[in-house]
């Protein structure tokens, strides 16, 4: 066969633009293959991905990326829309109509038994969720039996139903209350209330939340062992073009020593930094130091935390030897010494960060927090004879310290106290019995605006928990009640203020301050977003390609 | 029957040791409780020879006082455990095959196979929890082991001839256990439990980790050692030093007490 | 005749041994039904729970009940997570014991090199052994698994034995396990060598020209089993629960980890189950030596062999 010119020139021509084209096909290729990883390392491990049942902060943070729910909390502390794509609210605040996304699939599964293994989420799945966390097995219940009407009714087994859960066509679902609540959705906007499919609790299936965990949210569950989950990205989450990250991996690193080195060797890249490694990490003024500062990127994020030196009001009568309590104990000091002042004093329990907090939170109460002088009058005119006052610490990070400070403090006014170290459940028991003095705890609030903390922690209907110190106000009562019927947030959040100055006024604890959390991650990735509930919204994290 | 060379070595060395652990305290003239926030984590200096903790105190003065605190109540409960398990234990090995014997092994090989941290958990959750405490529950659980020694030697020396001797020349039975048996078990016996002493004082600090022990904020030599891993980056002088003072104290005993290429008393 | 009598007094040992952790754990003021619905939970809720637990019913059907369900390998469901605990600890137990078996490994290497080694080596490696032995677990533990995650390729674990990194990642704990028993068993051996080596047999063998090898090896081992062994057998149980420390700080999930968090929780059931297996093993293994001993020394009647 003669091998004409013109073919020549062909064959040339091809075999230049193969050669041309290869790196860039292989480039590609080479993108596609090569997955980004995130392997975060935590703590303790993780036990049944149950939405229902999960109590751990552990396991949130991987049940967490799974569920989702109606209305999700952004890191500025608006409520934005998940699986609810809208929602409209009747005038008296009672009744809230959500329309429901209609492109939202369940992660693939064998439950479901059609070929596509998946299915779209419906207000019946909707219904049937919510009334999951109505039930009597679910823990967040006490978040909602307060509001839906019908729910009390249905978590004690007197109706089979939640008369305030409604369907009203196969995308809208409506939720009644029992009275008015302007804020309802800073109720709901918690991780916790993940949808999941109806078929866990028609068809309840043994292995839920062990191997079999179906949710909605940007990834889902392929192996789960006590020391490892390991998350891929869900392909069909409803948020086009997100999650970024291919795959996550939580590992269980128990030691924080060894956890540390082991985002230093690069073996996890992110990595929440415990009180007792502050020291390592930043310097005393709260800045990162230079070893640091280049491989890893270092954020803080303020949860909706609240330390306090709890004050058992049935136990600890006197008012004048409460007020000289917490006179005597210098918040700053422990901030900037403990905390390596990642973390603010807060003279009250509503988290300086929620929203509607007035700006100028400097001295938003005119009363001194720390004033030595003022504390050794109290405790004159107070009947104090000098008896031990027990303290209960607990075994989570820092508490002991704390307490060991504060027990210093009070000494130096002549308050003399005795430190009882237990393990946190323990302490939790004592203060469910009301048998405490004085303890060291903490409360990571779930809700996002004042209302119903005010409503948990100060009501006289909800001693001995959440009210662990046993305050009883009537009158303060009606004034938190008065609080559901303030449409305006920023009157409400005044309100709130003014409530709160008067509760403090009776000392039910010395709050101390909201402590700040630092995360240390891989300097490769970027765009990490933790909101108020100190959930990690990792579908926006993303990995620099090179 | 002279008392043994060892034995009365090692009782000389316990006795100095909790003599001087009431002496420790006036070494130091700071104050162990002494709280100075803006001086925590300092370098090992001359004012501070082992550093400040993470709330300021100094080391030297909480190790001294841990030391004290921690070896004086471990002696004792090793004391307790030695007397109970030595007494029980020859009673039972005395009375070898009967039933005495049968319920005493029973009891015992209970307790030993129960997780000793369980019974500590347990019975501390009932009782408040605070050194003293845990370390009289110590005693009553860590006599089983000098107790199966002591049976066992008792066993093997009441066919020895002395014995037999004793009998046949009409010594009451109380007056052959104590006089003629008893001795040459206290030997082996007090080996071993002197051997768990460093297990005793390390206890102490696996005790901190469920919070039983010594409570906050007095300073024990374990706890300190438990409390100071945590910053074993930034402030290493916090775990090593009470960890280096512990070595001390065992190389000491170990010493003084020297059973290396003697006779065996292995169990 | 002998072997039902030591059948009947076993079991008589295990059924005590449920019964005082059963009475222990109801005389310790907790509430169970509490626990597992959390302190958020309404008191009628809390009741009915308990119903459901059966914890209203008189002790004794409580026990005769718990004493049904274990015939039949029901340990019942734990507390906090709802898991079946027969299959939680038997799973544990596996990781427990590949642990344990890598530590007798290290146990039986050092043993080795104290029988056959010389003087020098002996001596350093006792010292060794010592600085460790004289710090606390936890002390010499973190230490050594800084150096291990430091230098240490495999330091990554699944939390079960899977791929072969599973394997390596246990070496490290396995030899922190192995410290204390390494001590113990070592310094018993090395006694009873020295003082059978000055008895007249041996100095009889070694007249009669056998190897230095095969007079350790055979004749001074022989002896020295017995009461090797014995030690030996106080430290086998102890390695399991009392591997909590090592299994703490390097993040292994198995037996001890699971009694300190079970004791935390005060998750009964679970520990129920975890003291059950701990003293099937513990009977186990007092079973298998009171065996051994005659073998090994034929001059030991069983009935006078000292437990």
């Amino acid at each position: 066969m003669k091998i004409t010119n013109c073919f020549k020139r062909m064959l040339i021509a091809h075999i230049f633009t193969a050669l041309f084209l290869t790196p860039v096909i292989i480039g590609l290729t080479g993108a596609e293959a090569k997955d980004s990883t995130l392997i975060i390392g935590i703590e303790n491990s993780i036990s049944k991905l149950d939405p229902l049942t999960m109590k751990d902060p552990y396991t949130f943070r991987v049940g967490w990326q799974i569920f989702e729910g109606l209305v999700g909390l952004d890191e500025n502390g608006n409520t934005i829309p998940k699986l609810a794509e809208r929602w409209e609210v009747s005038e008296d605040h009672k009744e809230w109509t959500f329309f429901l996304r209609k492109d939202v699939f369940f992660q693939t599964s064998d439950i479901f038994d059609n070929p596509r293994k998946t299915r779209k989420v419906t207000g019946e799945d909707v219904l049937m969720s919510l009334t999951g966390y109505c039930s009597s097995r679910a823990y967040p219940a006490f978040m909602l039996l307060d509001s839906i009407k019908g729910a009390r009714e249905y978590n004690q087994g007197k109706a089979d139903r939640v008369e305030g859960l409604q369907i009203i066509d196969p995308y809208t679902v409506k939720i009644v209350l029992r009275e008015s609540e302007p804020f309802f959705l800073d109720r709901i906007n918690s991780p916790w209330f993940g949808i999941f499919p109806k078929e866990m609790i028609q068809a309840p299936n043994p292995s839920w939340g062990e191997t079999v965990v179906v949710g909605t949210g940007p990834y889902k569950l392929v192996k789960k062992t006590d020391n490892i989950a390991i998350l891929n990205r869900n392909k069909e989450y409803w948020r086009k073009g997100f999650p970024k990250i291919d795959k996550i991996v939580f590992r269980v690193i128990r030691n924080d020593q060894l956890r540390f080195l082991e985002l230093r060797k690069g073996n996890i890249n992110f990595m929440l930094i415990p009180k007792s490694l502050l020291p390592e990490v930043v310097d005393s003024n709260g800045a990162i130091r230079e070893t640091y500062k280049d491989d890893f990127n270092a954020e803080l994020f303020s949860s909706f935390n609240s330390h306090f030196i709890g004050i058992n009001l049935s136990k600890v009568t006197d008012k004048h030897l409460r007020k000289a309590i917490s006179l005597a104990i210098n918040r700053q000091e422990i901030v900037d010494q403990v905390l390596r002042k990642l973390g603010k004093v807060n003279i009250g329990t509503i988290p300086l960060n929620m929203q509607g907090f007035p700006n100028s939170e400097k001295r938003y109460y005119q009363t001194d927090i720390f004033n030595m002088a003022m504390a050794r009058e109290e405790l004159k005119k107070s009947s104090y004879n000098g008896k031990e006052i027990e303290l209960l610490v607990h075994d989570k990070e820092g508490s002991q310290e704390i307490g060991e400070i504060v027990q210093f403090y009070l000494k130096r006014i002549g308050v003399a106290i005795k430190l009882v170290k237990l393990d946190y459940n323990s302490l939790l028991e004592k203060m469910l019995k009301g048998d405490t003095e004085l303890f060291n705890f903490f409360a990571d609030y779930v809700f996002s605006s004042p209302e119903p903390l005010l409503s948990n922690m100060f009501t006289s209907s909800k001693i001995p928990i959440p009210n662990v110190w046993a305050f009883d106000n009537k009158t303060i009562d009606k004034e938190i009640n008065s609080l559901r019927h303030i449409a305006n947030r920023e009157v409400s959040f005044q309100r709130s203020l003014s409530i709160q100055k008067q509760i403090l006024d009776a000392v039910p604890a010395a709050f101390l301050f909201q402590q700040r959390n630092l995360i240390l991650y891989d300097s490769d990735f970027r765009n990490l977003k933790v909101n108020g509930y100190f959930h990690y919204m990792l579908d926006e994290i993303e990995k620099k390609t090179k | 029957m002279r008392p043994n060379r060892h034995i009365t070595n090692g009782i000389l060395f316990l006795a100095v040791l909790f003599a001087f652990t009431f002496l420790t305290p006036m070494l130091s003239s700071q104050n162990p409780l002494d709280i100075q926030l803006k001086q925590n984590f300092q370098n090992p200096s001359v004012e501070h020879p082992f550093g400040t903790d993470e709330l300021g105190r100094d080391v030297f003065t909480r190790v001294l006082y841990g030391f004290s605190t921690t070896i004086r109540v471990s002696i004792l409960a090793l004391c307790a455990s030695f007397v109970i398990g030595i007494t029980l234990g020859s009673i039972a090995g005395f009375f070898y095959g009967s039933l005495i014997d049968m319920t005493f092994n029973w009891h015992v090989s209970l307790i030993f196979c129960l997780p000793f941290l369980l019974l500590m958990a347990s019975i501390m959750s009932i009782l408040t929890p605070n050194i003293v405490n845990a370390y009289i529950v110590l005693a009553c659980v860590m006599w089983v082991g000098p107790a199966r020694i002591a049976r066992a030697e008792v066993i093997r020396t009441r066919m020895l001839e002395h014995v037999l001797a004793s009998r046949a020349m009409g010594n009451p039975e109380w007056r052959i256990l104590f006089r003629d048996i008893m001795p040459a078990t206290l030997e082996s016996s007090f080996i071993f439990a002197l051997s768990y002493f460093p297990e005793i004082i390390g206890l102490e600090a696996g005790l901190s980790f469920l919070g039983l022990g010594v409570q906050p904020p007095d300073p024990g030599l374990g706890k300190m050692i438990f409390d100071g891993l945590n910053y074993i980056y930034s402030a290493w002088w916090l775990a090593f030093c009470p960890a280096m003072v512990l070595f001390v104290i065992i190389l000491l005993t170990n010493l003084f007490i020297g059973y290396r290429g003697k006779r065996a008393y292995g169990f | 005749m002998r072997f039902i009598h030591t059948f009947i007094y076993y079991l008589s040992l295990q059924i005590g041994i449920m019964l005082f952790t059963f009475v222990l754990f109801h005389i310790i003021p907790t509430d169970p039904a509490r626990i597992i619905l959390g302190p958020y939970a309404d008191e009628t809720q809390v009741e009915s729970a308990r119903k459901e637990l059966g914890l209203d019913k008189p002790l004794l059907v409580q026990f005769a009940d718990y004493l049904y369900g274990v015939s039949r390998f029901d340990f019942g469901k734990s507390y906090t997570d709802n898991r079946p605990v027969y299959q939680e600890v038997c799973a544990k137990f596996k990781l427990s014991l590949f642990l344990v078996f890598l530590s007798l490994l290290f146990v039986l290497l050092y043993c080795f090199v104290v029988i056959a080694g010389d003087r020098r080596i002996n001596s350093l490696l006792k010292l060794l052994n010592f600085f460790f032995v004289s710090m606390p677990t936890f002390f010499s533990g973190t230490i050594i698994a800084v150096l291990v995650f430091l230098y240490y390729p495999f330091t990554a674990f699944s939390g079960e034995l899977e791929s072969m990194y599973d394997y390596l990642y246990m070496v490290p704990p396995a030899f922190v396990l192995a410290l204390y028993p390494m001590a113990i068993l070592a310094r018993i051996l090395s006694q009873q060598i020295e003082s059978i080596s000055e008895s007249p047999y041996i100095k009889y063998v070694r007249v009669n020209g056998l190897s230095e090898w095969q007079i350790r090896f055979r004749h001074i081992l022989k002896n020295a089993m017995i009461p090797f062994l014995a030690a030996f057998s106080n430290q086998l149980p102890m390695l399991f629960t009392g591997a909590f420390i090592v299994e703490i700080i390097f993040s292994i999930p198995a037996i001890g980890s699971l009694l300190v968090t079970s004791i935390l929780q005060k998750d009964f059931p679970m520990l129920q189950g975890i003291v059950i297996v701990n003293g099937v093993f513990f009977i186990l293994i007092n079973f298998v030596f009171e065996i051994l001993y005659p073998l090994i020394d034929p001059r030991i009647n069983s009935a006078n062999a000292s437990k």
